[in-house]
C-alpha cells in the first residue's frame, strides 16, 4: 500500500511538473498578443491637465447630392469637439476657416493633405462622412496620425435620429481610448431633479447635459435619484404616497417598483458597487439610522444604533465600507464604518456641517459638502493623508458632488447664477462650467457608469 | 593378577579416555546450543518489546484520543455556555433597550397614507432653532392649547408635519424634519394625548412657508405644522 502511495505521489508530481510546463508555455504564447494589445494604444497619457493633444475636426462630409436639412455635418463636428475638449486630453483646433480650407482641398484632390493639416497646428485629424439611408443615419469615422500620414482607426456607425449624438460620443470614447488606454465618459449619463413642471421630478440627460428627458410623473416631491451600477435603474425618493418612500424606476420602460415604504423616512439611499444591495436611511424605529437591504427591500440589516440622525450613506467602491453623516457629536459630520456596521470612525473634523459624501471611483477620496459662513461648498478629503481640499469658493452655494466613473470630473449643483443648476468641474476643482440650464432648476446630480 | 590389573587399568583408562572424549565432544556443542537459545531468546524479547511498544503506542494513542474527545466535549460545553450567555445578554440588552425606549418615550412613526387633511385655526404651529428639534420654551403654551383642544375633541386625529429651512442639505433636513415632528408628537403624548391619534410626516426643506432667503423667512420655515385628518 505504501508503495502504491509512493507511486501515486510520484505520478502527481510528474503531473504538476507538466502542468507548470504548459502554464509557462501558454504564458509564453500569450506574450506577443498582450504586447500587440498594448501597442494598440497610440500614446500613453496618465494625467489630465498635461500637454493636450491638438486635434483637427472639420465638419463631417455629407452624402453627395443630398441636402443636409438638419445640419448634421456641422453638428457632428461640434459634438465631437465638445466631447474631446471635455475629456481634458484634447484641444480641438478652433480656427474654422483653416479647417474648411484644408478640408475643401482634401475633397478636390481626393486625398488627405497631411502636411497642410499639420501646418494648421494639429497633430491628429478626425473626419467623418454621413449618409442617409431610408431614415437611417450612417456615419463613417476615421482618425489619422498627421506626422506619420496614416489612418489610426476607422469605425462605421448607424442608427436613427435619436441615436445621432450617441454615435459621435462612441467615436469620441474610441479616440480617447486610443490615446489614453482608458475609455472616456462620453457614453455616460446624468440623473438629477428639476422643478420644470412645478413639481420636483426625476430627469436624465447625456453626460454633457444634452438630450434631457423627464422620467417620473409623480406630481409630488421626488428626491435623491441614484443610477444603478448597471445603468438600467434609478433609485429615488418620492412623496407620491404621502410618505418619503424609496422607489426603483426602470429607465427603459419607466416602470416603478416600491423598494422601501416603512413609516417615516426611507431616503436617501445608495447602491452597493455590485448593484445587489442598498444602504438607506430609515426612521421606522424612531429616528434616522443606516440600514442595508436587497434591492427588493428584503434582508434588512441595521448598521447604526444611536439617538442621533444617521443619513446620506455612500458605499465604498470596494464594497467594504460605508460613509455616512451623523450628528452624534453635536453637528453633522462624516463617519466611515464597515459595510456590516463595525469599525466606526469619524472622518471629518473641519467645518461645523458636513454631509453628502461621494466616494471617488478609485476609493481614495471622498467628496462632500460643507456649510461654512452660511455657504455650501464642495470639499475633497484624501482618505490616506486626511488632507482636505476645497474645490469651490466664492460662487454661491455648491452641493451634491457626484464623481464621473473615470474619476476625472465631478458633477454638482450650484446657485451661483441664481437658481440651483447642474455644473461639472475637473476633480481638482478647475474648469467649473454649467452644463444644464432649466427654468425649474437642477438639483442632486448622480453620474452613471458607461451605458452602451 | 598383575595382568588383570593392567587390563583393569587399561579398561579404566579407556573409560576415562572415552569419557573425556565424550565430555570433550560434548563441551564444544554446549555453547552452540546456548547461542541458538540466546538468539531465540533475544528474538522473542525483541518481539515482545516490539509488541509492548506497539501496545504502548496504541495505549498512548487511545489516551490522546480520549483526551482530545474530552477537550472537544469541554470546548463544546464552553461554546454552548458562551452562546447561551450571549443570547441571554442579547435578550437582557433587548429588554433593557425596550425599557429605555419606554423611559425615553422613543416611539415609532405612524403614517397616514390615505388621509385627507386640513388646517384648523385652533391648532397653532410651533417653531425651532437652527439644526434643533427640542421644544422651545415659547412653544409650550401653544402645545398646551393644542393638547387642550384635542382633549375636548377626542375623536379628532391629527397629522404633524416637520419642516426645515433651506440652510441645511436636503438629505439631513429630511431626517431633521422627522425628528421635529416626532419630538412634537412626544410632547403631546406627555400632555396626555394618545399616540395613536397622532400621525407624522417630514417634508424636510421641501415646503417652505416663506420662500425668501433671510433669517426672518428661515425662522418661519423651521416649524411643526398641525393638520386635522378629515377622512
Amino acid at each position: 500500500m505504501d508503495k502504491n502511495k509512493e507511486i501515486r505521489s510520484q505520478k502527481s508530481e510528474v503531473r504538476i511538473k507538466a502542468f507548470f510546463f504548459y502554464l509557462l508555455l501558454t504564458a509564453y504564447c500569450l506574450l506577443p498578443t498582450a504586447f500587440a494589445d498594448t501597442s494598440d494604444v497610440y500614446l500613453s497619457i496618465t494625467k489630465a491637465g498635461g500637454a493636450k493633444i491638438r486635434i483637427a475636426i472639420p465638419d463631417f462630409s455629407f452624402q453627395e447630392g443630398a441636402i443636409d436639412r438638419e445640419n448634421f455635418s456641422r453638428k457632428s463636428a461640434e459634438i465631437l469637439m465638445d466631447d474631446l475638449n471635455n475629456s481634458g486630453f484634447f484641444k480641438a483646433i478652433e480656427n474654422r476657416d483653416i479647417l474648411k480650407e484644408v478640408n475643401t482641398k482634401d475633397k478636390k484632390t481626393g486625398k488627405i493633405n497631411f502636411n497642410e493639416w499639420t501646418s494648421s497646428g494639429a497633430e491628429t485629424l478626425a473626419k467623418g462622412h454621413i449618409t442617409i439611408e431610408g431614415g437611417k443615419i450612417n456615419i463613417e469615422c476615421r482618425l489619422y496620425d498627421l506626422k506619420r500620414g496614416e489612418q489610426i482607426i476607422g469605425y462605421k456607425y448607424s442608427g436613427d435620429r435619436t441615436t445621432f449624438r450617441q454615435m459621435i460620443h462612441k467615436f469620441s470614447d474610441e479616440i480617447t481610448y486610443r490615446f489614453t488606454g482608458e475609455k472616456g465618459v462620453a457614453m455616460t449619463m446624468l440623473t438629477f431633479i428639476s422643478k420644470a413642471t412645478g413639481n420636483k421630478e426625476v430627469y436624465i440627460s447625456d453626460y454633457d447635459g444634452q438630450n434631457i428627458r423627464k422620467i417620473t410623473d409623480d406630481k409630488s416631491i421626488s428626491l435623491f435619484p441614484k443610477w444603478s451600477p448597471d445603468g438600467k435603474n434609478i433609485i429615488y425618493a418620492t412623496f407620491r404616497y404621502k410618505n418619503p418612500d424609496l422607489y426603483l424606476i426602470n429607465v427603459a420602460d419607466g416602470k416603478k417598483t416600491p423598494v422601501s415604504i416603512f413609516p417615516g423616512i426611507n431616503a436617501p439611499a445608495t447602491w452597493s458597487p455590485d448593484g445587489n444591495r442598498l444602504a438607506v436611511s430609515l426612521s421606522k424605529d424612531g429616528n434616522a439610522e443606516i440600514y442595508t437591504m436587497d434591492i427588493d427591500g428584503k434582508n434588512l440589516s441595521r448598521l447604526t444604533k444611536a439617538r442621533s440622525i444617521e443619513t446620506s450613506p455612500a458605499w465604498s467602491p470596494n464594497e467594504m465600507e460605508i460613509a455616512f453623516t451623523s450628528d452624534r457629536a453635536g453637528s453633522p459630520q462624516i463617519y466611515i464604518m464597515g459595510s456590516d456596521g463595525t469599525n466606526l470612525r469619524r472622518l471629518t473634523y473641519q467645518g461645523s456641517y458636513n454631509d453628502q459624501s461621494s466616494w471617488s471611483p478609485d476609493g481614495n477620496k471622498i467628496a462632500y459638502t460643507s456649510l461654512n459662513g452660511g455657504q455650501f461648498n464642495i470639499f475633497v478629503i484624501d482618505l490616506v493623508s486626511n488632507k482636505v481640499q476645497q474645490l469651490t469658493s466664492d460662487t454661491g452655494d455648491n452641493q451634491n458632488p457626484a464623481w464621473s466613473p473615470d474619476g476625472r470630473h465631478i458633477a454638482f449643483s450650484s446657485n451661483r447664477d441664481g437658481k440651483y443648476q447642474i455644473y461639472v468641474m475637473n476633480s481638482d476643482g478647475t474648469d467649473q462650467r454649467r452644463i444644464i440650464y432649466l427654468e425649474g432648476g437642477g438639483y442632486s446630480p448622480s453620474w452613471s457608469q458607461r451605458i452602451e | 593378577m598383575v595382568k588383570n590389573n593392567v587390563k583393569y587399568l587399561l579398561a579404566i583408562m579407556f573409560i576415562v579416555f572415552s569419557v573425556s572424549v565424550f565430555i570433550n565432544s560434548c563441551a564444544p556443542k554446549k555453547p552452540k546450543v546456548d547461542q541458538t537459545a540466546i538468539m531465540r531468546e533475544q528474538e522473542r524479547a525483541a518481539e515482545e518489546a516490539k509488541l509492548k511498544a506497539e501496545e504502548e503506542e496504541r495505549r498512548k494513542f487511545d489516551e490522546a484520543m480520549k483526551a482530545e474527545q474530552e477537550r472537544r466535549a469541554t470546548e463544546e460545553t464552553r461554546l454552548k455556555a458562551e452562546e447561551e450567555a450571549r443570547l441571554k445578554a442579547e435578550e437582557e440588552k433587548r429588554v433593557e433597550e425596550e425599557r429605555l425606549k419606554e423611559e425615553e418615550g422613543e416611539i415609532t412613526p405612524q403614517v397616514a397614507r390615505e388621509a385627507e387633511t386640513k388646517a384648523v385655526p385652533q391648532l397653532g404651529d410651533i417653531h425651532f432653532d437652527f439644526d434643533k428639534s427640542d421644544i422651545r420654551a415659547d412653544s409650550r403654551e401653544i402645545l398646551q392649547k393644542n393638547a387642550d383642544w384635542l382633549q375636548n375633541n377626542p375623536d379628532i386625529k391629527i397629522q404633524i408635519e416637520g419642516h426645515c429651512d433651506e440652510r441645511g442639505t436636503a438629505e439631513y433636513n429630511l431626517a431633521l424634519g422627522e425628528r421635529r415632528a416626532m419630538s412634537t408628537k412626544k410632547y403631546l403624548i406627555s400632555l396626555g394625548i394618545s399616540a395613536d391619534r397622532i400621525y407624522t410626516i417630514s417634508y424636510g426643506e421641501e415646503l417652505p412657508i416663506d420662500p425668501n432667503h433671510s433669517e426672518d423667512a428661515w425662522s418661519k420655515n423651521r416649524r411643526a405644522h398641525f393638520l386635522v385628518i378629515t377622512k
